[in-house]
């Protein structure tokens, strides 16, 4: 059972961090960035395929490799959220509310399968040389094993959230991103520039899903061109339970998601991830529809 | 500088997408690790294979301007109501008829899923393009049509022209159960809780046991089949019944379009609260909307079970949704004609690509994403727009 817990735990800061890219394109332009799980794949891929460049370059050496690799992966992440902010979605900023929505779901198909067809269409091994190194070492806390990655996992998604509060509440970038999510037009007659605080804000989430991607590729072991659609899913759900647009929400939300699906796997079985975790949507949007941590929102006309 | 956009845009894709398509991954597993390997092969047969969809979308593109510069001759407000003529229906038939008795067997195949297709993008069109509620998991209804026919036919006589009522109910009532919570929230949500449904409806068809029969599926018995009446073979005949039930859907729908219920869903599209504030009953009307819709999908996962004899967990997949999506987009937003032109289209090119060009195969979703997002920055009211559709958005223009 403790296990059960730690592994939700572990499985849960990833859903957070992800979650955490959703609700801050929520809050701040009141869209739902359908593409963000496919940035958090292709975050993934951009690690093993930094790995591979360091291997080429200069060889093998786990620690130097694995913080280049991360840097370059959330490098390249960030340059996705960016792109696909200014291709997909900043000209139809002002459009119905389909219109980015679809764009939105037309470029995650356009980048899944991208990636479906310039690398390959079944899966990818993480190199395991570096993975070892984390799944291997493990203690036991009370009958069950925590090993360094989940704690690496819990660790990094801490600081991250942290750091991200910090940067929010405490930093003019902050001040600036609260200022356009509450009212575009007052910001930028502020002197505050919209357009580049929106772009910010999917640059940072990218980046967050870039760690996650990391993250969850040595934890899997395996990644896939369509490892992004699933996780996003759950994330977005996580972000929805929290109250989407409330970033403590999406942290909560994110850890409340990954214990409930391995407390489905545990007792009822593995096949009804899924499921469990659309019946908790419903249940959120039935029982408490701003999520648990949300504020009441009037329409504005 | 604006002009350089598209130029520096088009620079930030090349290098983003250069990692992946240049080099290849090596795996080195005696050690463990990886190596990238420069493979600029790799990259151009993506290129190459991508080609005639490119020439081809560009082709299209040219012709989508061209026609906006042409003389507008148009003709659309002439064919479109069915009341004013209401003998065109049986003609209209008739001469669908016809062609089933020269086609051959492939081309009858291709036919009848193509007005299958005109069902699906005709229903959804209720809900996306009139009501202007995104629905993602459509092809959860066109699977809970297929399998409540499916599992009914096991146990009562049930052949498929009298499962047509039964499906269109089943799924009704459950599109109905799925939106009741969501609808009083913003929009956008109800998309995605489609989504999660359809992943969910998949998951219980692959895990119900006996009753789904996993992911093999369930054989529809031989009676229940669409078979051969007198002269027509079991084609003809599957042709001749989804012909007919896509041209009554198309009236139907056109139909309650031009009514007070069509031009309420229009009004909560245009502006929920205004609707709401004019007396509409916003949450009826998008249940309304969305059951319907889910209700079209059932009545052709019905055809599709007596069509193709079998029905298993790979129709309600998210590629099937995205579509039917792309159909009614590329279509036009509620459009009727050009639902039907979208479905026919979406649906015969790629075909007929995969028969030239077989390396294609693989590049359809790709092709479809791409052209939801071109027509989304280029056109958002879709390429054919209808022209009441058209004033409908032009006119709340300032």
């Amino acid at each position: 059972m403790v296990q059960v817990l730690i592994n939700g735990l572990a499985r849960g800061s990833v859903y957070a961090l992800v979650a955490l890219g959703y609700t801050m394109v929520y809050g701040i332009l009141g869209m739902i960035n359908f593409a963000h799980g496919e940035v958090f794949m292709l975050g993934m891929f951009g690690v093993v395929f930094a790995l591979g460049l360091c291997t080429t370059l200069w060889g093998t050496s786990l620690a130097l490799n694995l913080v280049v690799a991360l840097v370059l992966a959330v490098l390249f992440a960030a340059g996705w959220g960016w792109a696909n902010e200014r291709i997909a979605y900043r000209k139809l900023r002002g459009a119905n509310m389909l219109a980015p929505l679809s764009s939105a779901i037309g470029l995650s198909i356009v980048l899944q399968n991208f990636v479906m067809l310039a690398v390959t269409k079944g899966k990818v091994d993480f190199p395991h040389f570096y993975s070892d190194a984390f799944t291997k070492t493990h203690w036991t806390v009370l009958g069950a094993r925590i090993t360094l990655l989940q704690l690496t996992m819990l660790g990094t998604t801490a600081i991250l959230c942290l750091g991200l509060w910090w940067l929010i509440q405490k930093t003019r970038i902050g001040i600036s991103l609260r200022a356009t999510s509450q009212d575009r037009l007052a910001a930028s007659l502020m002197g505050i520039r919209v357009d580049r605080s929106i772009a910010g804000t999917f640059i940072l989430g990218s980046a967050l899903a870039a760690v996650a991607g990391a993250m969850v590729g040595m934890y899997q072991g395996v990644l896939a061109f369509d490892s992004g659609y699933s996780v996003g899913l759950k994330a977005f759900t996580a972000a929805v339970l929290g109250g989407i647009g409330n970033i403590p929400g999406a942290v909560l939300g994110g850890f409340l998601i990954g214990i409930s699906e391995d407390l489905t796997s545990y007792w009822i079985g593995s096949d009804w991830k899924q499921t469990s975790t659309f019946v908790i949507l419903i249940l959120v949007l039935i029982l408490r529809p701003r999520g648990l941590l949300g504020e009441r929102v009037s329409d504005k006309v | 500088m604006k002009h350089r956009t598209p130029l520096f845009l088009t620079l930030l894709v090349l290098v983003l997408t250069a990692p992946l398509l240049w080099w290849t991954l090596e795996g080195d597993y005696s050690i463990g690790s990886v190596k990238l390997a420069f493979a600029p092969a790799h990259g151009l047969a993506f290129f190459l294979n991508l080609a005639p969809a490119l020439a081809l979308g560009a082709l299209a593109f040219g012709l989508v301007k061209l026609r906006d510069r042409l003389p507008r001759f148009r003709m659309q407000g002439k064919i479109e109501s069915f009341k004013e003529k209401p003998w065109a229906i049986p003609l209209v038939l008739l001469v669908l008829w016809l062609p089933g008795l020269f086609l051959g067997s492939k081309g009858l195949s291709q036919a009848t899923f193509a007005a299958q297709y005109v069902i699906l993008a005709v229903g959804l069109n209720i809900t996306v393009g009139l009501a202007g509620i995104l629905v993602l998991g459509y092809s959860a209804f066109l699977a809970i049509g297929a399998y409540s026919f499916a599992i009914l036919q096991q146990w009562i006589w049930l052949p498929w022209w009298l499962a047509l009522p039964v499906g269109f109910a089943t799924s009704a009532l459950i599109g109905w159960l799925v939106a009741l919570p969501c609808l009083r929230l913003r929009g956008d949500y109800l998309a995605l809780v489609s989504l999660g449904f359809a992943e969910a409806v998949r998951e219980l068809l692959r895990n119900g046991g006996d009753l789904t029969g996993g992911d093999k599926g369930i054989v529809i018995q031989m009676t229940n089949r669409i078979h051969g009446i007198g002269p027509f073979s079991s084609q003809q005949v599957a042709w001749m019944g989804a012909a007919t039930l896509a041209l009554l859907s198309v009236a139907v729908v056109d139909r309650i379009y031009r009514s007070r219920l069509g031009r309420a869903w229009v009004a909560i599209r245009e502006d929920e609260i205004a609707a709401g504030s004019m007396g509409i009953p916003v949450v009826r009307m998008k249940l309304l909307a969305f059951a319907l819709s889910a209700g079209f999908a059932g009545l052709a996962g019905v055809l599709y079970g007596g069509f193709t004899v079998f029905v298993d967990p790979s129709v309600c997949t998210f590629e099937e949704s995205v579509l039917v999506l792309a159909m009614v987009i590329l279509g036009g937003l509620g459009s009727i004609p050009g639902s039907v032109a979208g479905a026919i289209l979406l649906f015969l090119v790629p075909t007929w690509l995969r028969d030239w060009f077989p390396a294609m195969q693989d590049y359809r979703l790709l092709i479809f994403g791409m052209i939801l997002v071109a027509v989304m920055l280029t056109n958002p009211q879709g390429l054919l727009g209808s022209r009441r559709h058209r004033l409908e958005i032009e006119e709340g223009k300032p």
